[in-house]
């Protein structure tokens, strides 16, 4: 049975809205699941065989047990669909989830004879786990505060829901050379890494006020860390998806599949350079632009999935000022984990998974079924996951912000820290992930408890330090103002460390410092790099900008001194 | 001596895989069983080695657990002690603490 359907919190909330179509569809998806997983379970299909049906619908087999990974498109969800999350975690799994670098939720220790429950259980939210892995366009993630944040230009759901239902089964695209990775934004300050995805888009406005696209492809992470190159200043929103089908198309055709190592586009847009643009644009100049044409009216359809909520125009800020000037530790919390919003009365509140101590990414059931009953009452039912492993409430009146904010504190939930050193992004690294070399969430959990001082994290500033496991990179290491990398010595756990990268606009990877520390030394590490920073760093500058300034010398120094 | 990727194994090792059904980490125990606990697993040594392999992939075929391998270890009966940092953490579990385990929740 659907419980979303006819729940008022979920119309309520600004997600796409499934009709019958999709409903049928993710029906027969479960049905044919379960069929292939009982046939499995009698030996009629062999693990060759049944792995790539596994993999289409999110299931992994991980170093302790299966993982299942479900897709949060483009990170939002309505307050049912977070408790459904919850439910699952409570009933499938061991009563937590894990939030990933991708806006995804994954799960460590579903069992392979209860996995077709569990999607039941996705698809009664209108929920699945599809495209979440194989060579195929994964989900498409985006600004945790779109259509909330201040100085948007376009909201960038409308596309990210555009691009979803075009890449989804699309039947040219289901085995591409590799995974596809697609992030959009509609806003100046980059908010999702976008120059480092396979394709990346920034939403924006002409001096006409029409919209359009800025284009850019063959961004990557992983063994190969490349900043994405631009084909298209700005692209009519008409010809959106004509040129994303011509980019696929050509990647599609000449990508190299062959190997691994060089399968994904950034090898061939690093290669070819302008002839990759040449080549999409003859691709493009070909296609049938009528029957890609994206219409007003189509733009318009899917656009009132996320019309704004009814504000409260009355709203004001006044009480959250009292309480911000009465209590020190509110006024703290304020300063780091909201973000301005597009209307007055309203801002947005981010919700660290980053506790000192904790798995970064993490949250209890009954941690998510309170953020999804908060957003019931304070924030139009809505929810959002960061690509820097938070949640967020995009919409809370200002004035119930304390209560909020209280309300998180009881849960575990009010840790102040977003941008500072201890919001870590952390992939799952050795503790669960087959193909990692080296533990992070460990790494993480040490260097929080080093730096549990806020005094110390405040003074120290903003800095992003994102943690690998592996070269796979989905820790986001190489674009870590400090990135750290887990590496396999003999058997052994050591970590390289990388200085200087961004995934904002000044979009950068990281340089290798020097030679790797040891598990018990890696810590001790990040703590002289960031004494050497306090030292020298002129009044008011970052981490990123004094080492800009200094380049890596001083920091090399302070390091390997006496080595 | 680890064993390197595609060589037989010298030994000593044990046999591993993931249970089918419920993807649990296994070890080849007493009487071809599959087991828990590491230090159940039966430990494989010369020419007996290929013998363990075998009942492993015998296993497979049997649709029971599911990419069977060889894992060095140093010791004995009393402790068996994987020599790759990985295979430790998989045979004992995440080495961190996991979220909401062991704590009275909200």
């Amino acid at each position: 049975m659907n419980h979303v359907a006819s729940s008022r919190a979920h119309q309520r909330a600004r997600v796409y809205h499934y009709d019958q179509l999709d409903r049928e569809f993710l029906a027969e998806r479960v049905a044919d699941f379960r069929d292939q997983v009982a046939r499995r379970i009698a030996g009629e299909l062999s693990e060759d065989e049944f792995r790539p049906l596994r993999l289409m619908n999110g299931l992994y087999l991980q170093l302790h047990a299966y993982m299942l990974r479900v897709a949060i498109p483009y990170g939002v969800l309505s307050s049912p669909q977070l408790r459904q999350l919850a439910y699952i975690a409570r009933s499938y799994d061991r009563g937590y989830g894990h939030f990933t670098t991708r806006q995804n939720i994954q799960y460590n220790w579903p069992k392979l004879v209860e996995t077709p429950d569990i999607l039941q259980a996705l698809a009664d939210v209108d929920m699945h786990a599809i495209q979440t892995s194989g060579n195929c366009i994964r989900n498409i993630t985006t600004d945790e505060f779109a259509g909330a944040a201040a100085d948007e230009l376009v909201d960038p759901r409308v596309y990210a829901e555009i691009l979803r239902q075009w890449s989804t089964r699309h039947p040219e695209f289901t085995y591409l050379p590799r995974k596809f990775k697609i992030a959009i934004v509609g806003a100046p300050l980059d908010r999702a890494a976008i120059k480092f995805h396979d394709i990346g888009l920034i939403a924006k406005r002409n001096q006409e006020g029409e919209i359009g696209f800025e284009v850019y492809a063959g961004g990557g992470l992983g063994r190969t860390p490349i900043v994405g190159m631009k084909l298209r200043d700005f692209l009519p929103e008409s010809e959106f998806l004509a040129y994303m089908e011509a980019i696929l198309r050509t990647y599609n055709a000449l990508g190299e599949r062959d190997n691994i190592y060089r399968a994904r586009i950034k090898i061939m847009v690093r290669e070819l350079g302008q002839e990759f643009i040449d080549l999409v644009e003859r691709e493009y100049a070909v296609l049938p632009h009528q029957k890609y044409r994206i219409e007003p009216a189509v733009v318009a359809w899917v656009g009132a999935n996320f019309a704004p909520p009814e504000f409260d125009r009355a709203a004001t800020p006044a009480l959250m000022q009292r309480h911000v000037a009465e209590n020190p530790d509110f006024a703290t919390w304020v300063a780091r984990n909201t973000h301005p919003h597009r209307e007055p009365g309203y801002i947005s509140a981010v919700i660290s998974l980053k506790s000192i101590g904790g798995v970064p990414g993490d949250a209890t059931a009954n941690q998510m079924d309170m953020v999804a009953d908060l957003a019931d009452v304070y924030g139009f039912s809505e929810i959002r996951v960061s690509h820097v492993q938070n949640l967020v409430l995009p919409h809370v009146r200002r004035d119930d912000l304390f209560t909020v904010w209280q309300e998180l504190v009881k849960a575990g939930l009010g840790t102040p820290n977003i941008g500072l050193i201890t919001d870590i992004i952390t992939c799952p690294g050795l503790d669960f992930c087959a193909l990692a070399n080296a533990r992070s969430i460990p790494i993480a959990q040490r260097i929080a408890e080093r730096f549990a001082s806020l005094e110390r994290q405040v003074d120290i500033g903003e800095v992003f330090v994102n943690i690998s496991g592996c070269i796979n990179a989905c820790g986001h290491h190489h674009v870590g103002h400090i990135g750290i990398l887990g590496v396999d010595k003999r058997g052994e756990e050591f970590y390289q460390i990388t200085l200087g990268g961004s995934a904002t606009n000044d979009a950068a990877v990281g340089e290798i410092i020097g030679a790797a520390f040891s598990y018990d030394l890696v810590v001790d590490a990040i703590e002289t790099l960031l004494t050497t920073y306090i030292r020298l760093r002129e009044k008011g500058e970052r981490f990123i900008e004094t080492y800009r300034r200094l380049g890596p010398l001083p920091f090399k120094e302070a390091l390997y001194a006496g080595a | 001596m680890a064993t390197k990727k595609g060589q037989t194994p010298e030994g000593p090792v044990i046999y591993t895989a993931n249970r089918l059904d419920d993807g649990r980490v296994v070890f080849l125990g007493p009487d071809e069983t599959w087991v828990d606990r590491l230090e159940e697993a039966v430990i494989y040594r010369g020419e007996v080695i290929e013998a363990g392999l075998a009942a492993g992939q015998a296993a497979e075929r049997r649709q029971e657990v599911v990419g069977v391998y060889a894992v060095d270890i140093a010791g004995d009966r009393d402790e068996i002690w994987p020599l790759k940092q990985r295979e430790r953490i998989r045979a004992l579990g995440p080495s961190v603490v996991e979220t909401g385990a062991g704590q009275e929740e909200i």
